[in-house]
């Protein structure tokens, strides 16, 4: 193939070969920005999407007003008699009145899980293994005795004459009376009675006091809320595994519980963050927020019911206290 | 360092969720009464370094062979043997990583990223073949690189290109050179490796798109002679300068050139030059004064390449993840799309703010464009230098070997009658 | 060839610069090396991860060399594993239109009343991380991504690195080549 000799199938062979070259480089250009531009799906994604929605009939609470949370890490809610709201957080336990306004701040000894409003208004603030009790004014009174090593308190309820200590790494209730003395222990598994105590997945287990004196204790490993006497024996339970709205999914739901004056039973979830009142024979009764109404991933809402009927929900990851009444055209309050 | 302080603050922000106290211990444990133990998950191990270092000797020992093969034995048969060898071993056997034309990023990565340290193998990698390019001229090309053993072998019915097309082209490595050293020191990612066209095919695996790729390139390269190693290939670049100042390099002819001109298609590569044509030497003036023009125009074309190097350091920064991701969450914001991106979705789901993914990005453009105008003052030498030796008349009184573009194949010995000579001489007396 | 000689010094003085430089920056290069010369191979920070499927679409190994691990001693063994059932699923049985792996890759043994183990099966795993978002949502996060070094061809830059939209990916030491979740909850593995 001398130069100069320009028979036809020289051009040819020139033209193709300035065309494949010229085609390589231009895939190359193409490729360098492919990136930006598309492939952006996730064919592999999982969606829990058609259980974001809660169905509007059962959707009866509206979020009244919200708390600004100035504290850091707030871990704990509680609600008093006269219905001021308590936070505890990792340094310091705040309050304010029922309509919201601030009541006042204390710094607390060690990082808050938990907290609880005893009888004479005893503040009990819970940490990863023990209980220190401050004064209505904030003043230290007393530090319990540690639960030990594998404790990790979740939860915690006070009653007029006991303090019932949601322990998620022994799954275990622990009861003290007010003034720290140990009086007994709800959960031990007995298999020969066919009782096989708490099931704990991870650390999410509470309990709840009602006005009756009858405890709820959340079994979330069970998916199911359970009913006991203070001696500790087991009354009543229920709870359905499942993604709709009546029942609880997720390997540890519900993570948190609430009683009203009236005895309905407040349940907050993770995995779908919702939060639903139910009746204390375990009926939805309705829904007070949806999965929408938190940011994906919230998980530890903790929870308290006050005298005037409202809910409230601590949502830490957004540094709220979120207050929801029940809609007045239903003319009930649960 | 970023990457890191990103993840210690997640893990804080996580830990408040999941594991608020540190010394709390596991997961509560479930009682097993089965005497059930808690498994642990397996941790298979990396292959051990000491491969790496065979793969070096390797790789040491197959130049050697090739430059005794290419300038003493002079024998093309063996050299191709050897490359079979090559690309099976480095290839199709070791399918992959690292090569000495990839390691020329992470050489460039060590320097520009003082957070990491090129490993010592990978030194050896991209330090070996340059070496042997200087003392013996490309032999790595000619029989060991895998990339260049595959194109070789397909390269069945050359056509020859026409010299101006060769020249052309013949640049595009230095672009894709400046663009490689630029994409690393702005941390954009390796592009040489991204889009290497025929690892898909020593691993039988790899995405559609770079095996199609590939294929492309074996089709054409059946015509067109090893068109990565000659048109694309950046680590060829430096090779070239190597071989350009090698202690020895293969030639023609053994001993003395007849001009028989037998060797003069024998090239496929293009690398063999023909004796100038006798010409009338032009006035001494306009030669003098051609080369003063040219010398002038030379920094002009220095700061355009600046210029350009700069203003296409912005679009170029756009293959930069940073700067893509930021893009796509501003055009959110601002309510352009309503597409999300996997990368947006995952920037949202780390919790930090926008603004400070903005100010990266404006950092990384930056970055595209300092480097840009310095890849384009690089360029504009480049092709200032290459106008300028098209223009300075050599006289060539022998067919000689380009020893920028020789990639020591030894093909073309065969064709040279000296070297029949050679050959049968001996055998001759023998008899 | 003596005119050939002569041109030949003349470039070598021209281009020994550029070569100079190249070889100082090397040697500098190779002194820092001596500190910490360990080969580095990649691997993903779980925690970074944000599950985006690209792990079993972008590796080029087909399937990937980034499977599905479980720290066992986080998981919470139950009966009801959302790493395990698809949401929504229609039964609580092991079929697997119930199931979230796409390739039934994960393995459910009942061990005693209440609790069942996860057992990845790596073989038919591809690394796509639906599980993972599953466990990490509803569960307690013990399944996660790896890159798997018996696969791994350890490529000088990793395709799924390239494109992982969170960062995760990073080089990590041979000697320490996994960033496991839930090691005494110390959370940075390799990346020290």
């Amino acid at each position: 193939m001398d130069e100069g000799r320009r028979t036809p199938a020289v051009v040819l062979y020139r033209v193709l070969v300035v065309a494949v070259i010229a085609g390589v480089l231009i895939l190359l250009a193409v490729l360098i920005f492919r990136y930006s531009e598309g492939a952006h799906m996730n064919p592999y994604e999982y969606s829990i999407e058609e259980f974001m929605d809660v169905p509007e009939e059962l959707l009866l609470w509206d979020e009244a007003s919200v708390i600004e949370l100035d504290i850091a890490q707030p871990a704990g809610l509680a609600v008093d008699a006269q219905d001021r709201i308590f936070v505890a957080g990792a340094q310091e336990v705040a309050i304010w009145n029922a309509e919201g306004t601030a009541a006042g701040r204390f710094s607390t000894l060690a990082p808050a899980r938990t907290i609880a409003i005893g009888p004479q208004g005893q503040i009990f603030v819970a940490s990863v293994d023990h209980v220190n009790v401050y004064g209505p004014d904030g003043s230290h009174e007393s530090e319990w005795t540690s639960l030990g090593e594998g404790a990790f308190i979740s939860g915690m309820a006070a009653t007029d004459d006991a303090v019932y200590l949601a322990d998620a790494g022994s799954k275990l209730i622990w009861r003290f009376d007010t003034s720290g003395r140990l009086l007994s222990q709800i959960g031990r598994p007995r298999p020969s009675a066919d009782y096989h105590g708490f099931l704990i997945p991870s650390r999410c287990f509470d309990v709840a006091a009602a006005t009756d004196g009858a405890l709820w204790i959340t079994n979330p490993g069970r998916l199911r809320v359970e009913k006991y006497s203070p001696d500790g024996s087991l009354d009543a339970y229920w709870g359905e595994p499942s993604m709709g709205i009546e029942g609880f999914c997720g390997c540890c739901n519900p993570t948190h519980l609430a009683v009203t004056r009236q005895g309905h039973v407040v349940t907050s979830e993770k995995g779908l963050p919702r939060v639903k009142v139910y009746e204390p024979d375990g009926s939805l009764n309705t829904v007070v927020a949806g999965p929408r109404h938190f940011a994906p991933g919230t998980v530890g809402l903790d929870l308290a019911a006050d005298s005037m009927g409202r809910v409230l929900v601590l949502d830490g990851g957004a540094g709220l206290v979120r207050i929801f009444v029940r809609r007045s055209e239903e003319g009930k309050t649960p | 360092m970023k990457g890191l302080l990103i993840a210690v603050v997640f893990l804080t922000l996580s830990g408040v969720a999941t594991a608020p106290a540190a010394g709390a211990g596991r997961y509560p444990e479930p009682d097993f009464e089965s005497g059930y133990v808690i498994p642990t998950a397996t941790t298979p191990a990396p292959n051990a370094p000491s491969w790496e270092y065979l793969h070096l000797v390797v790789l040491a020992a197959v130049l050697a062979v090739t430059a005794l093969l290419v300038l003493k034995v002079r024998y093309r048969a063996g050299v191709y043997i050897l490359m079979i060898v090559s690309l099976a071993y480095f290839g199709f056997w070791r399918q992959g990583c690292i090569c000495p034309v990839g390691s020329q990023q992470n050489v460039i990565l060590g320097i520009s990223d003082s957070s990491y340290t090129v490993p010592i193998f990978v030194i050896g990698f991209f330090f070996l073949p340059l070496v042997t390019a200087v003392f013996f001229g490309r032999v790595f090309c000619g029989a060991v690189c895998p990339l260049g053993a595959v194109q070789d072998v397909v390269a069945l019915r050359p056509v020859r290109i026409p010299e101006w097309l060769e020249h052309a082209l013949r640049m595009v490595p230095y672009v894709i050179l400046s663009l490689m050293v630029l994409f690393v020191a702005t941390g954009a990612g390796f592009i040489v490796c991204r889009y290497d066209p025929f690892i898909a095919f020593f691993r039988l695996s790899g995405s559609a798109f770079m095996v199609t790729v590939g294929a492309v390139f074996l089709i054409a390269g059946i015509f067109v002679a090893r068109p990565y190693c000659r048109f694309l290939c950046p680590y060829a670049v430096l090779l070239s300068w190597g071989s350009r100042l090698s202690w020895l390099h293969a030639t023609i002819t053994p001993d003395e050139c007849v001009k028989c001109r037998l060797c003069e298609n024998a090239c496929p590569f293009g690398a063999i030059q023909k004796p100038t044509p006798e010409r009338i030497a032009e006035p001494r003036e306009r030669g003098v004064k051609r080369l003063a023009l040219l010398s002038l125009l030379l920094p002009l074309i220095v700061a355009a390449g600046m210029v350009a190097g700069w203003y296409a350091g912005t679009p170029l920064s756009r293959a930069h993840k940073t700067v893509y991701t930021a893009e796509q969450v501003y055009m959110e914001e601002a309510g352009l799309t309503d597409q999300t991106t996997l990368e947006s979705e995952a920037f949202a789901a780390a919790g930090r703010p926008a603004a400070d993914l903005y100010e990266d990005a404006e950092q990384v453009r930056g970055r595209f464009r300092r480097g840009g105008a310095l890849a384009g003052a690089f360029l504009g030498v480049v092709f200032g230098m290459k106008m300028l030796s098209l223009s300075i008349y050599r006289q060539r009184d022998d067919y000689e070997i380009n020893k920028a573009w020789c990639l020591s194949c030894a093909r073309c010995f065969n064709y040279c009658p000296r070297e029949q000579a050679r050959r049968s001489g001996p055998r001759e007396q023998d008899e | 060839m003596k005119n050939d000689d002569k041109k030949t010094k003349a470039r070598r003085r021209f281009l020994a610069g550029g070569l100079g430089a190249a070889a100082l920056g090397a040697l500098a290069q190779g002194s820092t090396a001596g500190r910490r010369a360990d080969r580095p191979v990649w691997q993903l920070d779980p925690y970074l991860c944000s599950q985006c499927g690209r792990c079993a679409t972008e590796c080029v190994l087909k399937p990937s060399a980034v499977k599905c691990v479980h720290a066992y001693a986080m998981c919470g063994y139950c009966e009801l594993c959302f790493g395990y059932f698809l949401p929504g699923a229609r039964s609580l049985d092991e079929s697997a239109e119930n199931q979230t792996c796409p390739t039934g890759a994960i393995r459910r043994r009942f061990i005693e009343e209440p609790y069942f183990e996860y057992v990845i099966d790596e073989p038919l795993c591809i690394g796509c991380a639906k599980c993972v978002t599953g466990c990490n949502t509803f569960g307690n996060g013990s399944l996660f991504l790896q890159v798997r070094h018996d696969r791994c061809l350890n490529c000088n830059e990793c395709a799924i690195a390239a494109v992982c939209p969170a960062d995760a990916f990073v080089r990590v030491s041979a000697s320490r080549p996994y960033i496991f979740k839930g090691e005494n909850d110390s959370t940075s593995g390799g990346l020290s």
